[in-house]
């Protein structure tokens, strides 16, 4: 399971993102591979799971993977809500 | 980390802005007075939000606006704007912390990200740093919520 955490520019939402979902993950007792990129890499990386703001992951083709967008990048429980179905 | 990144001239108070984009240019002045970075990184994080709208408030309450680090930054840094009167990015997302963001790479701020999130993960925290009155006291703040955590 692969799951990448996507922004505009890749180095600033999108990592504060990761450690939240790392976080959630914990929480949860699932493993995944996490890691975090831009807006235009990862239209071309493959994953399970993309996951950001909603401004931002609906640029994505959605035949890529699974889309979840979250609202509130700080919630460990929105992230945990949204995350555990799809695990 | 973060405190020794975030100084304090280059934390500021201000009881309200006009615009989002006022409270950016105000948010980002600091670094750009202390050369830090370009004019045209700040245009830079307009644009990005212009673009692909406000994913920059990463909680409620609180933005951090960035561009790339090839925007015009000269040194890696970070400033603080916390308003009385919250700014609206859009109708329903008010914002009264602008954390503004200036990477040099792809990892050297990555551990001031880290701290931050000790800050932000706790709203009551968030509500704290926006009651701060002085600019001292929101750098105690800070260094407070970002040490209790790494020794604890």
């Amino acid at each position: 399971m692969k799951i990448l955490v996507v922004c505009g520019s890749g180095l600033g939402s999108s990592f504060i993102l990761e450690l939240n979902v790392k976080k959630a993950l914990e929480a949860l007792g699932k493993d995944a591979e996490v890691s975090h990129t831009d807006l235009a890499s990862a239209k071309a990386e493959k994953a399970d799971i993309y996951l950001g703001a909603a401004d931002i992951v609906n640029e994505l083709a959605i035949n890529k993977g699974i889309i979840v967008s979250i609202v509130n990048m700080m919630s460990i429980s929105e992230i945990k809500g949204k995350l555990e179905p799809l695990l | 980390m973060l405190t020794r990144l975030l100084t304090k001239d280059c934390i500021q108070l201000a009881n309200f802005v006009h615009s989002w984009q006022e409270s950016i240019y105000l948010a980002a002045s600091p670094l750009v007075q202390q050369n830090k970075i370009e004019q045209r990184y700040v245009e830079a994080m307009i644009q990005s939000i212009e673009q692909y709208g406000p994913y920059i408030i990463i909680t409620p309450k609180v933005a951090i606006p960035h561009a790339r680090p090839t925007d015009g930054v000269h040194e890696l840094g970070m400033s603080l704007l916390r308003l009385q009167k919250p700014v609206y990015f859009s109708p329903s997302q008010p914002v009264n912390l602008i954390i503004v963001l200036a990477a040099i790479d792809n990892a050297s701020h990555l551990q001031a990200l880290a701290d931050l999130t000790l800050v932000l993960q706790d709203t009551e925290q968030i509500d704290c740093l926006i009651a701060c009155q002085h600019e001292d006291t929101i750098w105690e703040k800070i260094k407070q919520y970002t040490t209790k955590e790494s020794t604890g």
